[in-house]
């Protein structure tokens, strides 16, 4: 006799199929990663399969954030955003975190600068920047000294740091670059004005690092490693659209190769958008983003609301409102409460995948009978 | 465009390319609504479209729908080329977003279907290599297991659960937090 005809079943699809649906399980919640390898044995075998964890990171793209690094007042405390990454936390005594990127943090103590992987567990003492040099602001960042690389699952040593060194007294801003290979800070090409550097994680677009600066004139340093040059960009006139300037942060736009600024005024968000490889192109005003959401809490005239961090992969800004932290994404418009710490001064995200590596280690012993 | 008779209308006519279910049903479409399906531009390439393509794999309900779809992401992959030199005009960026928005509304549109159809487009869009609806109903799948539990899925989907009593037990047990 026939078998009776059927509707088609998720457990007849080949395995190469199934994968294309698992591999689309957001990064974000990792835990229904873990829930769907205890559904079923195929789908088990395809979630600890040692191409899958590649195949997710090269469709997805952007790491999630497995934690963010908060600072309060000299010290600095990481706080896991999934139960699955809980790393070994060195010492954050008079701590403050200067940025955070490409699996590495870069952290300033009195004992002076750090590189730490979190996943590694490993971190690098840094010779001081400062060796003959007159400044009286600074900051400094960290990347993956590869330009070739993905950046998809980048870890160790192969790391640059960029340090920028303001002397208003003599009106020089310069830059200098260290690297773990040689040992040795590089300087690179000065530009003969004097900005006040704020200490704030810097944003990369097409391999230029942009600092944002407390200058009266708002300028913004740009550190280009194509050029090897410090250069200055001029942020957009904001007396004319905005009744009082305010600070801003830089990230990478949606549109590749553009830099977007956004501003908090009161209860929305203000962006601006720019091409950094042409550098006189204006700056071209976007969007204003109403950031007040009832169910949050949030009403015009609530404390703050003030930027205090930014996701530079994510188009996400985060902001204090009412001692709390909230992050907005800039491409959803969607407002998330995300802690509550109302000492909080600064929010950066630590973005890596190895939380699905964690899931693959946890996963994997029940493969064995197979 | 609109000028009766002109050329682009025979050269479209020409490039029409009969695609047959496996119901034995005849589809007329366009060559550019056809080639959203990498495995038919392939056949185009090879010269063997000839007296039609017969897809066995694929009912005439089901290759209506991905008709439905090819023909309207065709019309949007036209009007990216378009105006794709103009990216920095403000006017065009505006047409753009709403015609993006109303492609968001089709695909929206497009997912409203029963669980069986759903898995039978998914196969098609496989089978006849078509990379945008395949992604959109993967991805259906995929955010219909938000906030599930395995037994969840499992009852959803009539997954057979082939794990032993003691695996199913230890990986709960591993994974309890991400039941909170």
């Amino acid at each position: 006799m026939a078998a009776p005809p059927h509707d088609r079943a998720l457990s007849e699809f080949p395995d190469d199929l199934m994968r294309e649906i698992l591999v689309r399980l957001p990064p974000d919640e990792p835990n229904r990663l873990l829930l769907a390898g205890g559904v079923c044995k195929p789908w088990l075998r395809i979630l600890c399969d040692p191409t899958f964890r590649r195949y997710y990171m090269e469709f997805h793209r952007t790491p999630p954030v497995a934690g963010l690094l908060v600072g309060h007042w000299e010290s600095t405390t990481f706080v896991p955003m999934t139960t699955l990454f809980a790393p070994r936390i060195i010492d954050f005594d008079d701590t403050d975190t200067l940025d955070a990127r490409h699996g590495r943090v870069l952290l300033f103590s009195p004992r002076g600068l750090a590189v730490w992987d979190p996943v590694l567990g490993a971190s690098w003492d840094i010779p001081s920047p400062f060796a003959g040099a007159h400044f009286d602001s600074w900051t400094a960042t960290v990347l993956c000294a590869d330009p070739n690389c993905a950046h998809l699952d980048c870890h160790g040593a192969n790391f640059i740091v960029v340090a920028v060194l303001g002397d208003t007294t003599a009106g020089v801003t310069s830059g200098r670059c260290y690297s773990p290979g040689t040992g040795l800070w590089t300087d690179l090409a000065s530009v003969d004005t004097g900005v006040l550097l704020n200490m704030k994680p810097a944003v990369l677009v097409e391999r230029s690092l942009f600092f944002t600066t407390r200058s009266s004139m708002g300028r913004i340093v740009r550190y280009d490693f194509r050029a090897a040059s410090v250069s200055l960009v001029h942020p957009p006139n904001f007396q004319l659209v905005l009744p009082t300037p305010s600070e801003f942060v830089l990230l990478p736009a949606a549109t590749g190769g553009h830099l977007l600024l956004a501003s908090m005024q009161q209860s929305t968000l203000d962006l601006w958008e720019k091409h950094v490889l042409q550098n006189e192109s204006p700056w071209v005003r976007k969007n204003s983003i109403g950031i007040m959401s009832p169910e949050d809490g949030l009403y015009p005239g609530n404390a703050g609301p003030y930027i205090v961090g930014f996701g530079e992969g994510h188009s996400v800004v985060y902001f204090m409102a009412n001692s709390r932290l909230f992050s907005i994404n800039l491409s959803s418009c969607r407002v998330t409460r995300v802690l509550g710490d109302p000492d909080l001064y600064s929010a950066i995200p630590y973005t890596s995948f190895h939380v699905t590596e964690m899931v693959q280690g946890i996963l994997a012993p029940y493969l064995i009978d197979r | 465009m609109a000028s009766a008779g002109s050329g682009d209308e025979k050269a479209a006519a020409a490039a029409m390319i009969t695609l047959i279910s496996s119901d034995n049903e005849k589809f007329e479409v366009t060559e550019a609504t056809a080639t959203l399906s990498q495995t038919i531009r392939h056949m185009i390439e090879d010269g063997c479209t000839d007296g039609g393509v017969p897809l066995p794999n694929v009912t005439s309900k089901i290759l209506a729908r991905v008709i439905e779809y090819c023909k309207k992401h065709a019309t949007a992959a036209a009007g990216e080329e378009g105006s794709s030199s103009s990216f920095s005009d403000a006017a065009f960026l505006e047409v753009d977003r709403a015609f993006l928005e109303e492609l968001e509304e089709f695909d929206d549109a497009f997912l409203e279907v029963d669980r069986a159809t759903l898995f039978d487009l998914i196969l098609a869009a496989n089978y006849l290599d078509i990379k945008g609806l395949l992604n959109l109903t993967c991805q259906k799948v995929a955010d219909s297991v938000k906030g599930k539990t395995p037994e969840q899925i499992r009852e959803m989907y009539n997954i057979v659960n082939d794990l032993t009593p003691e695996e199913e037990a230890e990986i709960r047990r591993e994974t309890q937090w991400a039941f909170e």
